[in-house]
C-alpha cells in the first residue's frame, strides 16, 4: 500500500478510536490512556527528522483540538517526534535496515515493548504534567501518569501482537 | 557569521524542537484565558459538529433512561403547576400585579454532547448557541441541580466549565442555617467538591443540602448543588471543612436547562458603578 494512504489511514482510526472509545474509558478517575500516540509510534523511520517532528507538532494540535487543552498534547507529542529517531538508533541494530513500520515482528517483541514504553512515558509524563500544570496534588499526576502509561502500552502491545 | 550558519546547519533539528516545544508551551499559558484565544473560540465549532456526530451515534443506547428521567421532572413540574394554580386561584381577588425582577429567568434546554469528568480541567460542550439566545456567563442545569456556567459561545454550541472545574468556585449556602459560603472542586473525584467559608460556629451535619445561595447573579436561590457528606474541623481553624456530595452525576449529564436571566447585565451594570466609585 502506497506509504502516504497507508499512514493517513492510520492516523484517522487512531483518532476515531480515541476519540470515540478510549476517551470514555475509566478507571477511578486516575486512568485516561492515549493510544493515538500509536501513530507517531508507527511513522515510517525513513522520514527526515523535522519533518517527523513537524507531524507530532500537528497531531497534538488536533488532539488539542478535540480535548479543550491548548498546548498540552502538541508539546508532548512534539517531543515523541524529537526523540524517537534517536531511541530508534540505540534500540535497532545497524545491520538490519529497518525501512517503513517498526512492529514487533521486524525488530522482535522485547525490542518493541521497550521502544513503545520509552515513548509513551515520555509522552505522558509531558502531558499529565502540562495539564496539572502544578505541583499541587503532585503525587495525584504522577499516579495518573503511570497507571495510563501501563494501560496505553498494553493496548498499543496488543494491538501490535494482533496485527503481527 | 560562517560559524554561525554552520551551527544552525548542524543543530537545526534541534533548534526547531526547541522552537516548537516553546510554541505549545505558549499555548499551554495563554491558551486558556478567553479572550487571547481565537484559535480555540473557532475550534468549539469544529469539535462541536465532530461531538454532534458522536452523541448522534451513542445516543440511541442511553433513551430508557433518558425517558425515566424526563418523565419524573414532567411530574414535578406539573404538580408545581398545579400548586402554583392553586395558590394564584386563592389570590385572584388580590389586584396586586407586582413583577419580581429577581425571579426573571427563562430556561432553554441544551443537550451535552461531549463532556470529560476525569480530566484536571473539565469541560462540557452543549448544542446550544448564540443563534438559540445562548450567551457567556449562563448558568446551566439539570433536573437533579447545578452543572456549571457557560464560558465560550459559538453560533451553534456552547463550552461550560462544570462545577468540577478548579477555575469555577460558585457561592453556595447551607440548606438550615442559611449561611454563605464558596464551593470548589479540588481535582480528584468528579463526585465531590468542597464548601469553603462556613464559619466554626455553624453547626454542620452530615447530609445537610447545600444550594445556591440569593448572592449569585447567574443561578436563581435555593438550586441543589449537593448534600454535606463529611466535616471536620481542627481545633484552630476558622471555618469548617466541608465535604460535597454533588446532587449532579457528571458521568451521565445528558439533557440540561441554560438559565438566561434578564436582568443580569443591568444588576451587573448597577454593582459595578458602585464598585467604580
Amino acid at each position: 500500500m502506497n506509504l502516504w494512504i497507508e499512514n493517513i489511514l492510520r492516523f484517522l482510526t487512531v483518532v476515531l478510536l480515541q476519540l470515540l472509545l478510549v476517551d470514555h474509558l475509566q478507571f477511578l478517575g486516575l486512568c485516561h490512556p492515549y493510544v493515538y500516540v500509536l501513530f507517531l509510534l508507527a511513522l515510517p523511520v525513513q522520514l527526515p527528522r523535522w519533518i517527523e517532528m513537524s507531524i507530532g507538532f500537528g497531531t497534538g494540535v488536533v488532539m488539542d483540538l478535540f480535548a479543550n487543552t491548548p498546548g498540552v498534547h502538541t508539546a508532548a507529542c512534539t517531543a515523541v517526534g524529537y526523540f524517537r529517531p534517536l531511541l530508534i538508533k540505540k534500540i535497532v541494530n545497524e545491520n538490519d535496515r529497518l525501512i517503513g513500520t517498526i512492529n514487533g515482528r521486524n525488530i522482535g517483541r522485547i525490542n518493541y515493548l521497550k521502544y513503545i514504553s520509552i515513548l509513551i512515558v515520555l509522552h505522558h509524563i509531558i502531558l499529565f504534567a502540562l495539564a496539572a500544570f502544578s505541583w499541587h496534588c503532585w503525587w495525584m499526576t504522577l499516579a495518573q501518569t503511570a497507571l495510563s502509561s501501563v494501560v496505553s502500552i498494553g493496548i498499543i502491545a496488543g494491538i501490535d501482537l494482533l496485527r503481527n | 557569521m560562517k560559524n554561525l550558519l554552520r551551527f544552525l546547519a548542524q543543530h537545526y533539528v534541534f533548534l526547531l524542537f526547541i522552537a516548537l516545544e516553546i510554541a505549545a508551551f505558549v499555548l499551554v499559558v495563554y491558551g486558556n484565558e478567553y479572550p487571547r484565544s481565537r484559535m480555540f473560540a473557532s475550534s468549539v465549532r469544529i469539535s462541536g459538529s465532530f461531538h454532534q456526530m458522536e452523541s448522534n451515534l451513542t445516543g440511541y443506547f442511553r433513551l430508557r433512561e433518558i425517558n425515566e428521567a424526563l418523565n419524573e421532572e414532567n411530574t414535578a413540574l406539573r404538580n408545581q403547576v398545579t400548586a402554583l394554580e392553586n395558590r394564584l386561584e386563592g389570590q385572584a381577588e388580590d389586584s396586586t400585579t407586582y413583577r419580581y425582577a429577581h425571579l426573571d429567568y427563562q430556561y432553554i434546554p441544551a443537550k451535552v454532547i461531549n463532556s470529560t469528568t476525569n480530566a484536571a480541567r473539565n469541560y462540557l460542550t452543549l448544542n446550544k448557541g448564540s443563534r438559540d439566545g445562548v450567551e457567556k456567563d449562563m448558568g446551566v442545569v439539570n433536573q437533579d441541580g447545578v452543572v456549571g456556567i457557560v464560558t465560550k459561545v459559538s453560533e451553534r454550541y456552547a463550552l461550560v466549565i462544570p462545577l468540577i472545574h478548579p477555575d469555577l468556585s460558585i457561592s453556595c449556602q447551607l440548606g438550615d442555617s442559611g449561611q454563605v459560603g464558596s464551593l470548589e472542586w479540588l481535582g480528584r473525584d468528579y463526585r465531590y467538591a468542597n464548601l469553603l467559608d462556613i464559619d466554626r460556629h455553624i453547626t454542620v451535619r452530615e447530609g445537610d443540602e447545600v444550594i445556591t445561595s440569593q448572592l449569585s447573579a447567574i443561578f436563581p436561590q435555593g438550586i441543589p448543588v449537593g448534600t454535606v457528606e463529611k466535616t471536620d474541623m481542627h481545633e484552630t481553624d476558622a471555618y469548617h471543612k466541608i465535604q460535597v456530595r454533588l446532587a449532579v452525576d457528571f458521568k451521565r449529564l445528558n439533557y440540561v436547562k441554560i438559565i438566561g436571566y434578564s436582568h443580569s447585565k443591568e444588576r451587573e451594570e448597577l454593582e459595578q458603578t458602585t464598585t467604580r466609585e
